[in-house]
């Protein structure tokens, strides 16, 4: 069950890099902490070695990254992104290719080798990093200030994962803390692209370029 | 009362975020800053009165270390807050800022004060990168307050910069986490400084290097470590003076201090040879990095950027290099840089408000223009840039002496070399400011008033401690130094 929940995790992670829609961008994020809740909640409820308070995070992902984030990100993208879609910098097919290049290095080298002193079997470990390398990726191959939001909400997502798989999880003051911070810094930066959508007129971090040297 | 420390800043902010008018926020953010500088003088000499860590509650904790930053946020922090005053009434008087919003900007002041307190006296490291983070997103408001288009550039970039950075620094907490679960059963002290540090030595070793060199990578980030610092002018030279002089002066000393945690856990594990020399090498290449961007540069704030850059190099590398005469000098170089960058900082920034520039070239006469803030600017940037008889002269000889006894004559010449050069660049552009014609267009003259007193005090106690250390002070420092090199911490 956990492999069929990290398993769709990881696509959505590799189908976010595939479009150039905001919507689907947003609908593809949703998804992804879905199958991070019901991670959460399954081994809150059925793994014997997980403490309760998985019930508390995977509860709190499913309000908070579910259900609160994707609807200001809707709301924001109304109001901030044109077209509804955005510039990128490397075609879809070729970042997808690019995200799966990622994924393989992941499996055959970051784990293996580099991290081999981490030792957790199952695939959540890699998993979880790929998608924190697929969101740092997102926020190169996309032109956006908005994407680049979006980039940083599937880090996060990756590094909840990651959380999980090492250790089941954080202690709980930890966990509640990040998702304060995650929630204040989204609104933050949504303020932000608010101000440079309204100062410049586009979200292109192309014209972000005048502090040099 | 280190509960009170955070609980005062924050409602000051909330007081200022109410709708009550100029003089009354004016009337509170003086209060509030007053009061927090005295709790936080009082709790910094909590643990040399104790005579050891002292801790509230379960999630709060003052040892020796923290002391330190906690004295250097209570002075620069309430310095700053005090300056803002005024700096503000200046913009309002040119119409940059708009009068309501001088409440939200005391408030996002003492809130970022707030965020800063609590990373330094959480007991708990995952709580501490909350806090951090937390600095980063408060920060990155009072960054683009002006909402000019480089100011909005500037607050992006450094909030999307730091925020990914911090991601890796939270990798490495995981890895530490998984480390300590071995040996440490519960929970909710896994993370927990106090109770983790006197178990260091049997945490995995090459589990921590890992951690470690994640932790140096996300927090180094943040502390404008040379290749990763990218945000670091940007922000400095785009944020409101007093926000500038906070960033410098304590900010980067935060990230620092989370650096520096983790080195002494990874020592205490896996010996500090591995630790000790990365701290070593992001030292150098942060001073050495900075050089050609100082000596290039045409913007009077960039400038003392890069300068923080270089500084912070000097004060990692410091740390690195350990033992008894490292740790001083690095400790004193901390001190010294905060409060010498945070005065450089606010009177280049009233000269700056006054010529309506932030541009070198365009900055002339500043003697004429403005005599006793100008004088104030030309002693900090002797005293930045390492003369006698200021304080940081002593610590960077210091860290100049350990240099050459642990790393051998090439890194102590190439550390002196670059503070040589560094001291020839910023008196260059000091002299072309200075002695220099005010243009006409300007007339000069002030009176002295209360801001250049609150100027004066930091610039005092770095001469002070330069030409007499005070026996009271020598001790606390020892304490210090003998609560970082307890572990063998020594290289």
């Amino acid at each position: 069950m956990i492999g069929y929940l990290t398993l769709v995790f990881l696509i959505t992670g590799l189908l976010m890099l595939g479009g150039r829609a905001v919507s689907r961008s947003i609908a593809l994020l949703a998804a992804q902490s879905l199958v991070l809740s019901m991670i959460a909640f399954y081994l809150g409820l059925w793994d014997a070695k997980a403490s309760w308070h998985m019930l508390v995070v995977g509860g709190l992902t499913l309000v908070i990254k579910v259900i609160v984030l994707p609807w200001i990100l809707y709301r924001l993208a109304d109001r901030v992104v044109k077209y509804h879609e955005v510039p990128l910098s490397i075609g879809p097919g070729l970042s997808m290719l690019t995200g799966v290049l990622l994924v393989g290095l992941t499996y055959s080298y970051v784990v293996p080798v580099l991290l081999k002193e981490v030792q957790v079997g199952g695939q959540m470990f890699p998993v979880a990093l790929s998608a924190v390398l697929l969101g740092c990726f997102f926020m190169i191959s996309r032109r956006s200030a908005f994407n680049q939001l979006i980039g940083i909400v599937m880090m996060e997502n990756g590094l909840f994962l990651c959380a999980i798989a090492i250790n089941g999880g954080m202690p709980l003051i930890l966990e509640l803390g990040i998702f304060f911070d995650l929630l204040v810094g989204v609104l933050v930066m949504g303020v932000f692209t608010n101000r440079i959508r309204g100062t410049f007129d586009t979200l292109d971090t192309k014209v972000l370029n005048k502090l040099k040297g | 009362m280190l509960y009170l420390l955070l609980l005062i800043p924050l409602l000051t902010a909330v007081a200022c975020l109410l709708p009550l008018g100029i003089r009354s926020w004016e009337r509170i953010n003086v209060m509030g800053a007053l009061m927090t500088g005295v709790a936080g003088l009082y709790c910094s000499l909590m643990p040399f009165r104790a005579g050891g860590g002292t801790r509230a509650g379960s999630f709060l904790f003052i040892d020796e270390f923290s002391a330190v930053l906690v004295f250097v946020i209570s002075v620069v922090g309430t310095i700053c807050c005090l300056y803002t005053v005024g700096y503000l009434r200046l913009d309002r008087e040119s119409k940059e800022v708009a009068e309501g919003k001088t409440g939200r900007f005391f408030g996002l002041l003492h809130l970022f004060v707030a965020t800063m307190y609590l990373a330094v006296l959480a007991d708990n490291l995952g709580v501490m990168w909350v806090a951090i983070e937390g600095t980063t997103i408060v920060s990155a408001l009072l960054v683009g307050f002006y909402g000019s288009r480089q100011a909005l550039e500037a607050a992006w970039k450094y909030i999307v910069i730091c925020t990914v950075g911090i991601s890796f620094a939270m990798l490495g907490i995981i890895l530490t986490f998984y480390a300590a679960s071995g040996i440490l059963a519960s929970d909710e002290i896994r993370l927990s400084w106090s109770f983790l540090y006197p178990m260091a030595a049997r945490l995995d070793p090459l589990l921590m290097k890992l951690a470690f060199i994640f932790v140096l990578v996300g927090y180094g980030t943040k502390a404008g470590l040379f290749p990763l610092h990218t945000w670091l002018p940007d922000a400095h030279s785009q944020a409101p003076s007093p926000v500038s002089a906070l960033l410098s002066g304590v900010l980067l000393n935060c990230a620092i201090y989370a650096i520096i945690r983790f080195h002494l856990l990874t020592s205490a594990s896996a010996g500090s040879n591995f630790s000790g020399k990365l701290l070593v090498v992001f030292g150098l290449m942060s001073m050495a990095g900075a050089l050609p961007f100082i000596l290039v540069q045409k913007d009077i704030k960039r400038l003392l950027a890069y300068s923080s850059v270089e500084h912070v190099g000097i004060i990692v590398l410091g740390f690195g290099l350990g033992g008894a005469l490292g740790y001083t000098g690095a400790l004193l170089h901390l001190v010294n840089h905060a409060l010498g960058k945070s005065v450089l900082f606010l009177s280049a920034g009233t000269l700056a408000q006054k010529y309506h520039s932030k541009l070198i070239p365009r900055m002339k006469g500043i003697g004429q223009l403005l005599p006793v803030t100008a004088t104030v600017f030309m002693a900090s940037l002797l005293a930045i840039g390492g003369a006698p008889p200021f304080g940081l002269f002593i610590s960077e000889l210091d860290v100049a002496s350990r240099g050459f006894q642990a790393g051998g004559m090439g890194l102590g010449f190439v550390f002196l070399m670059i503070i040589a050069v560094v001291f020839a660049g910023l008196i260059y552009f000091a002299g072309k400011m200075y002695f220099s014609d005010l243009p006409t267009r300007l007339t000069g003259g002030e009176r002295f008033s209360a801001s250049h007193l609150l100027l004066l005090l930091p610039l005092g106690l770095l001469i002070l401690q330069g030409i007499y250390m005070p026996g009271s002070v020598q001790y606390f420092l020892f304490r210090v130094v003998s609560f970082m090199t307890a572990s063998g911490g020594v290289y």
